[in-house]
């Protein structure tokens, strides 16, 4: 590719601040209404030692007739504008503020080490040069849209992607969703030869039980794809799995002392029961336990009581974990039905657990979880009912090493998990407006400078800021349009309350 | 120390506030009798002005359909070891008002035209060198005219700067600078022969004018003005001899003149005898072609002098002025502080060559001679410690 080719954006100049090694001010060029260059927009310089790579950060319109106040003011006295009698729009230019991200040279990024010289010519960044630069694998990553400004398409390598957790932070309505979708596209349409990855999705909304229905071949894939759409209800915990520990983690407060009557009651029971037993089975056990205070015995029995009436457990496990996690298959956890958060934590918790349990025992394949509303099973407050949290931190710290990887969604970052978020190396940011949610962001990604992270504010809806490992810098990007659409939705209020008058 | 400066300052604040106020006190009489002042009683005068009336009132026109040209030129000067440097830009400005908001500008010979660089390979003094580079100056301006004459059909040329050579411009015949200056001379005739076989009206607008003509007739005047008991009476507290010896024509004329007002027009020609130092026999002839008045352009600005190229071969010099300046005078009103016509503002900003620029000349220059270091700034331009 011939780098002199490119289209021509302008010229570096000279400012105080400038050009330096991490930055430079270059003139676009173009009459003053041109849009020649954007926000976000990457560019290059040539060099004899390589192609400078930058981002443009900022725009800065400048005309001289308007750089004094009381100037304007005086000529616009009459009445008339400066525009009548002057050929103001001769003098409007843009002065584009760029930051230096790299060097490429000989097929390699290497950190800038020297500054552009004023009066070089900014061109357009060559797309191939760009996908390189960004560690795009063109023939074998996701395609999950186009790099924002550039007809450049968005195709992270999917290791890199998922390997080491992603979190969707983004306010409501921005796009998460709809991201997840693409993902999920993406990632079941994989051919099996490539190796597949199962994925379980905890669908807090019931947002995705369309993809139940959809045909899957309109993606062009030949090997099957498996959807399994379980609802909350039918969802069921064996008792008989769980331990003293884990029981107590399901409620709050429960005493050492309480603990260890539980566990020797547990053990007893099991010594009982080969064929599995129920919270009842257990609660009469303790009620027949002498050895067992009667405070205890009250409060084990209350807390008992408690978790059946959830009607979460029973004797045998539904679904069996072995058999719906597959690879190239999508679960879908449906727990829409459940208002109560507690219900909804208890199954996400004891899910995350197993799940980690029996890949770390290999019984199952690598897995994603893709877990939405993340705030509210793996809150950063401390006040806040969490029974799953330390499994989600657990399987966020430990996951990586067994594959089992976590796909985080959330509305409000700032009351996600702060350990968990920061083990996401890669984060997909759609629009946020909120300034503690901002802050958040900033605090836990590593790679997110200023400048993109005021851009946040700015994103339009579907489309998000890629940082972490799977870009080599903070990349804007335009999620592409999905392949497969729910039926029948209805988003817009008004149809909505059409549809319910008829 | 202190105290010294204070008591000569203070008696400075003395002196100016007595000039003012005489000024003030002198301009609201003759506010009063504008009017009334009659020119025609002093032929001597009269023989070489256009009208009469001491005050003629201007109708701005309206700007669609025109086509005006506004010229300025830049100078810059540098040493470089032995040699000065002069660094020149002539622009013009073409502005055509439509129907639509605004101008449609052209620009001759570009919108950012490169400084032309001129060497001058004597050693000159000071003033000699002055004069050279002011005159190259012009002369690059009065190019710039000529091809405008010649390449756009505008209704109104405006130059920044009188339409004649300046008095102080001009070398004695020994100098190094004559030829220059007989270059000039042989340009402005070159431009007065065109300008008479062509419709655009030649403007010259001179921004700070240090004349003193009109302060000289309204001193041959006065007396016999005055001799109307109820001016007299008016002008009984003012000392006006006094001021009329050290006022310019712009000073007295700010306090009595009203926006959109102009002076009865003279003859240039009839200035320059007033000059000690005059201008060559053959710009003379010329010298009375070229109308002069004083407009208030802006209310809070000093009047603008301005000179006209009369062509009485196509209209009346009175016409011709008042068409002028009918144009130049909705070029000129919006800022009610700075009354200069808007192509002369785009003109001088274009035109100017700033330090930046001649830096980066002079940078290309000692890279192209290879000079690493060489003293080619003065001593005081580089001081180590600046300042």
């Amino acid at each position: 590719m011939d780098e002199v080719s490119l289209q021509r954006l302008g010229t570096v100049v000279s400012t105080d601040k400038g050009p330096n090694v991490m930055e430079f001010s270059f003139v676009t060029e173009g009459g003053a209404n041109d849009i020649v260059t954007r926000r976000g927009e990457f560019v290059s310089v040539v060099t004899d030692s390589g192609t400078v790579i930058a981002r443009v950060q900022d725009l800065v319109q400048t005309n001289r007739y308007y750089q004094q106040a009381e100037a304007v003011r005086e000529y616009q006295s009459r009445g008339e504008p400066l525009r009548s009698i002057f050929p103001t729009d001769r003098w409007q230019y843009t002065i584009a503020r760029a930051r230096v991200l790299g060097l490429w040279s000989d097929e390699k990024r290497l950190r800038p080490y020297f500054a552009v010289s004023p009066g070089a010519v900014v061109r357009r960044t060559d797309d191939d040069v760009l996908s390189s630069f960004l560690s795009l694998d063109v023939d074998d990553g996701l395609l999950l849209g186009k790099l924002s400004n550039h007809d450049l398409e968005f195709t992270p390598n999917m290791t890199r992607l998922l390997s080491k957790h992603l979190a969707i932070l983004a306010m409501s309505g921005a796009g998460k969703s709809y991201f997840v979708s693409v993902l999920l596209e993406e990632i079941l349409s994989r051919p099996k030869d490539k190796g597949r990855l199962a994925v379980v999705v905890i669908d807090v909304h019931g947002e995705y039980t369309y993809l139940k229905n959809v045909d899957f071949t309109s993606l062009g894939i030949t090997d099957d794809v498996e959807v399994e759409h379980i609802r909350g209800s039918h969802f069921q915990i064996a008792t008989r799995s769980l331990s003293a520990e884990a029981l107590a983690s399901f409620v709050s407060d429960m005493s050492t002392v309480q603990q260890r009557d539980l566990r020797r009651v547990l053990t007893e029971i099991q010594q009982d029961s080969k064929e599995g037993y129920s919270l009842i089975d257990i609660m009469d056990y303790v009620r027949e336990d002498e050895t067992i205070s009667k405070n205890t015995k009250d409060a084990l029995l209350g807390w008992l009581m408690n978790l059946e009436n959830t009607n979460l457990f029973g004797k045998e496990a539904s679904p069996q974990t072995e058999s719906v996690i597959r690879p190239g298959k999508l679960t879908l956890i449906d727990l829409s039905d459940f208002i109560s958060l507690r219900k909804k934590q208890i199954v996400v918790a004891n899910l995350v657990s197993e799940l980690l349990f029996k890949r770390r025992q290999g019984r199952i394949p690598p897995f994603l979880i893709v877990l939405e509303e993340a705030h509210q099973f793996c809150p950063e407050s401390r006040q806040e009912i969490a029974l799953p949290k330390s499994r989600i931190e657990t399987i966020a710290r430990e996951g990586r090493k067994f594959f089992a990887l976590l796909c985080l969604v959330s509305q409000r970052p700032v009351k996600l998990s702060t350990t968990v978020l920061s083990q996401c190396t890669n984060q997909a940011i759609l629009r946020c407006t909120n300034p503690y949610d901002l802050e958040h962001i900033g605090r836990s990604s590593e790679g997110i400078d200023k400048s993109s992270l005021e851009a946040i504010t700015t994103l339009e809806v579907g489309e998000a800021l890629f940082v972490g490992e799977a870009v080599s810098v903070p990349s804007f990007v335009k999620i592409r349009k999905r392949h497969l659409n729910p039926e029948g939705e209805t988003r817009d209020l008004l149809r909505a309350i059409q549809k319910a008058d008829k | 120390m202190d105290q010294q400066l204070d008591r000569m300052l203070a008696l400075l604040v003395e002196e100016i506030d007595r000039v003012e106020s005489s000024r003030q006190q002198f301009g609201n009489v003759i506010r009063k009798i504008k009017d009334s002042l009659d020119l025609g009683r002093f032929p001597a005068i009269t023989e070489n002005t256009l009208e009469t009336s001491f005050i003629t009132k201007i109708e701005p026109t309206h700007l669609s359909g025109l086509k005006i040209a506004g010229i300025d030129g830049g100078l810059s000067r540098r040493s470089f070891r032995s040699i000065d440097i002069l660094l020149t830009r002539g622009i013009a400005v073409i502005f055509s008002f439509g129907p639509d908001e605004g101008p449609a500008a052209e620009f001759y010979p570009d919108p950012f035209p490169s400084p032309r660089v001129t060497p001058v390979l004597y050693a000159l003094q000071g003033n000699e060198l002055d004069q050279i580079a002011s005159l190259e100056r012009t002369a690059t301006e009065l190019r710039v005219i000529l091809s405008v004459l010649d390449e756009f059909h505008t209704d109104l040329i405006l130059l920044d700067g009188s339409l004649l050579n300046h008095p102080r411009d001009r070398p004695p015949t020994a100098s190094i600078g004559y030829e220059k200056f007989q270059e000039t001379i042989a340009l402005y005739k070159q431009l007065y022969r065109k300008a008479r076989k062509s419709r655009t009206i030649l403007v010259g607008i001179i921004k700070d004018s240090r004349s003193t003509r009109i302060v000289s007739i309204l001193g041959e005047i006065l007396p016999h003005v005055l001799r109307n008991p109820s001016f007299f009476e008016m002008m009984q507290d003012v000392d006006y001899r006094w001021l009329l010896r050290f006022s310019r024509d712009t000073d007295l004329l700010n306090t009595f003149l009203d926006e959109g007002e102009r002076t009865f027009a003279f003859k240039y020609s009839s200035e320059v005898s007033h000059e000690t130092s005059s201008l060559p026999e053959d710009l003379r002839d010329w010298a009375a072609s070229i109308w002069v008045t004083y407009l208030k352009t802006a209310r809070h600005d000093y009047p603008l002098r301005i000179e006209v190229f009369g062509n009485t071969d196509i209209d009346e010099p009175a016409d011709r002025l008042n068409k002028a300046l009918s144009a130049i005078l909705p070029l000129s009103w919006q800022h009610t502080e700075y009354g200069l016509p808007s192509p002369i503002v785009e003109a001088d900003t274009r035109a100017r060559i700033g330090n930046n620029e001649t830096q980066l000349i002079m940078n290309r220059l000692m890279a192209l001679t290879g000079v690493r270091y060489s003293p080619v700034e003065k001593r005081r331009m580089r001081n180590p410690f600046g300042g």
